[in-house]
């Protein structure tokens, strides 16, 4: 019955070279080299880190060239050679106030303590296709580096939590938080495991569910309360020394929303939180992760759960690139043997339908002969 | 953990110091710094150059608890210099010769008749070159703060 | 803790290839149950951990596998040596352990005290790495059968207690949970799986 299993070897072969071939295009045109994807598609290899989960740019630009720019195929790449690194350490957490940022705005506040930094953005640029950047190539107006330094940059929720209007969120470092690559996912997972799946989650399946919140499936009335985008370092304990060392930095994206909450029996009306983090300048995949887990918290906050943004199963089990994209593309895998049973089962039916109509058919004409 | 809560002594926070820029110092960088040692080092392996992950920990609210971001690679060394000075490194990227090169240097630091011309030639450098790159970044990012007016809107004023 | 970084020894010299030349040999030894199998690589181990079992630890251990030494091998050089190579955490239950390194083999009975695994799971069964004592011919031959054994085949083993054998045993109706163990001498490896079953030889 299973019929395909040999013989594919040659057209497989045959169809990789092919492949070659047009990832290489006119062979007159120059090759992409890695350094010019690293260096100018940058949000390209921001977005196969984070939901690659590996924090290496040349690896993704090289996933990113290997997969012709097909970025979901790219973090396939990147994840897949995840699997083959022995975890050597497990870093210090991220301490993201003393990122040395190049961008930080919040849209509660005007007057925010340390200002509002723009940065390298897109808001504001009239979405005009750039025929300059056709035609003369890219070549940028130095941007001056004599202004005065910044100042501090406060979290703004800091602020707010001044005043006692948003909910405390404090360490509790009893536990080891849960990680998804080691442990099967349970539900209910706790907060720590779902923004670990959603940091690696597919960035259009949070965008439209953190849309879905606001046009109003899961109320949370959120705002922008801070971005910030910029690096940080990166530290570990060795064994070896017993205290932090510095490994390097890494750029992050970081967004707080900041949520109306009207209170529960126990907790006064305050704000709440959402939170999302990304390696790199994702900015709006961070802003869709905070959105988004702020409304998973709905069971911990006693909100009803009446949205498919809140329902923990179904937001954390079909996000993730690489399960969904695979599971669904193994609808191309042979499903001979599988189609050839349903098949005689539809046979089956179908006779049976047949036989059934022709015996009613043939009652009728029975009892209209009576 | 318990071990960043007692204050490091004026000597773990010079390593800190060293074993942190190292890590983030060019190749090239280290590899003209070798050659312009006096003799080449004599050194073996505790550990050779391997590349593996670090898992990057995050924290919710940037204050709040932690929880896993992802992974970063990370390349680590272990030496012993013929005068039984131990070096380690622990360096971001995937690089095993730089690995090798700061685990070496480590080591080199710990040698008093070493230690502050290295620091002179090589560490102290890195950290200018670190500072200057890192403060032209801040500039340009401090030439796009902006100070929002609120325009009155003119009901009652 | 900080580890003494003064008395470490090395590891595998060339780690990648190595601990793959190591890691083919575990397999066949567990593949082909009660046949020695030479280790390929072995580290200079610090006493008293053999240099095979210290090869196997390089192999197997990693951050994410916990490590039960016995108290013989609870030494400050090999708890060091171990963690600095493989980052293993080590663990003072045996059940809590992923691998177990055995030295002291009299007292290796009530091997419930490892994890049998599941039944959903028994990928989280105990592999133990046993370092036997010096062998003689004069101990009493077992007969193994199962898997990987051509219908059945010798095997003379001296130095483990008669409990440690009974167990075993005892675990084989709870299949497919049991406990993997890797016999070593200081340069060779046996696989006793535990679908491996072994019985007293009868004499004559």
């Amino acid at each position: 019955m299973y019929v395909a299993v040999k013989g594919g070897e040659k057209a497989i072969d045959t169809a990789h070279q092919l492949l070659a071939e047009q990832r290489r295009g006119d062979a007159a045109v120059p090759e992409l080299t890695l350094e010019q994807i690293k260096n100018q598609m940058t949000l390209a290899v921001d977005r196969v880190m984070t939901e690659g989960s590996l924090y290496d740019r040349d690896l993704a630009a090289l996933a990113i060239k290997q997969a012709r720019g097909d970025l979901m195929e790219a973090i396939f790449l990147l994840r897949a050679y995840r699997t083959t690194l022995p975890r050597l350490a497990t870093t210090e957490p991220l301490d993201t106030d003393t990122m040395r940022i190049i961008r930080r705005i919040s849209a509660t506040f005007k007057d925010l303590p340390g200002g509002q930094v723009l940065g390298p953005t897109f808001d504001y640029t009239h979405r005009l296709l750039d025929f300059a950047l056709a035609a003369e190539g890219d070549t940028p107006v130095p941007v001056p580096a004599d202004a005065a330094p910044l100042e501090a940059c406060p979290r703004v929720t800091a602020l707010l939590n001044a005043e006692g209007l948003i909910e405390p969120d404090t360490a509790a470092d009893d536990a080891d938080p849960g990680d998804i690559t080691r442990e099967p996912p349970l539900y209910p997972a706790d907060r720590a495991v779902r923004l670990q799946t959603l940091a690696r989650a597919d960035e259009g399946w949070l965008l439209a569910l953190g849309y879905s919140t606001q046009r109003g499936y899961a109320k949370s009335h959120p705002f922008a309360g801070e971005i910030r985008i910029g690096s940080v370092d990166v530290e570990i304990i060795p064994e070896e020394l017993g205290f932090p060392v510095r490994i390097g930095s890494i750029e992050v994206a970081e967004c707080e929303m900041i949520n109306q909450f009207k209170g529960s029996k126990t907790t006064p009306p305050q704000f709440t939180r959402g939170y999302g983090l990304t390696f790199g300048h994702g900015e709006r995949k961070a802003m869709s992760m905070a959105l988004v887990d702020r409304a998973l918290r709905a069971r911990e906050l006693g909100e009803d759960i009446t949205a498919p943004a809140q329902d923990e199963e179904f937001v954390l089990s079909h996000g993730d690139t690489v399960e969904s994209s695979g599971f669904t593309q193994h609808l191309k895998l042979p499903h001979y043997v599988d189609f050839q049973s349903e098949l005689v089962a539809v046979r089956a039916l179908r006779a049976e339908y047949e036989a059934r109509r022709r015996a009613a058919q043939n009652g009728e004409q029975e009892s209209r002969n009576d | 953990m318990s071990a960043t809560a007692t204050p490091l002594s004026a000597d773990q926070q010079a390593r800190q110091r060293w074993i942190g820029l190292l890590a983030e110092t060019p190749l090239p960088v280290l590899e003209a710094a070798v050659t312009a040692l006096p003799q080449p080092p004599r050194y073996t392996f505790l550990r050779t150059p391997e590349t593996g992950s670090a898992l990057v920990r995050a924290r919710s609210g940037g204050t709040g608890s932690r929880f896993n971001l992802g992974e970063m690679t990370l390349t680590r060394c272990a030496v012993r210099l013929d005068s039984g000075l131990t070096g380690f490194s622990w360096v971001a990227g995937r690089d095993r010769r730089h690995a090798e090169l700061a685990a070496v240097f480590d080591a080199l630091m710990q040698d008093p008749a070493l230690s502050d011309s290295l620091d002179r030639t090589l560490i102290t450098p890195a950290e200018q070159r670190r500072d200057a790159a890192r403060h032209s970044t801040a500039a340009k990012a401090a030439a796009t703060r902006v100070d929002f007016f609120t325009l009155v809107r003119g009901e009652n004023e | 803790m900080t580890l003494a970084a003064s008395s470490l020894t090395p590891g595998f010299s060339d780690a990648v290839h190595q601990s793959q030349a190591v890691f083919r040999c575990a397999l066949t030894a567990l593949s082909r149950p009660g046949q020695w199998a030479t280790v390929p690589h072995l580290p200079p181990a610090p006493a008293p951990l053999s240099a095979a079992a210290a090869a196997m630890i390089l192999t197997l251990a990693d951050m994410d596998t916990p490590l039960w030494l016995d108290p013989v091998l609870s030494t400050p050089e090999v708890t060091g040596w171990v963690r600095f190579h493989t980052g293993a955490p080590l663990v003072s239950l045996p059940e809590q352990a992923a691998f177990a390194v055995i030295a002291d083999c009299a007292a290796l009975t009530a091997l419930d005290r490892f994890s049998l695994g599941t039944a959903e799971a028994p990928d989280l069964a105990a592999t133990l790495i046993v370092q036997l004592p010096p062998q003689d011919a004069t101990s009493p031959a077992r007969t193994l059968t199962g898997p990987g054994i051509d219908g059945s085949l010798s095997l003379t083993v001296s130095g483990l207690p008669d409990a440690f054998w009974a167990d075993r045993e005892a675990f084989a109706p709870l299949f497919p949970q049991g406990v993997d163990v890797l016999l070593t001498t200081p340069e060779a490896v046996c696989g006793l799986p535990r679908t491996t079953h072994a019985t007293l030889t009868a004499a004559g």
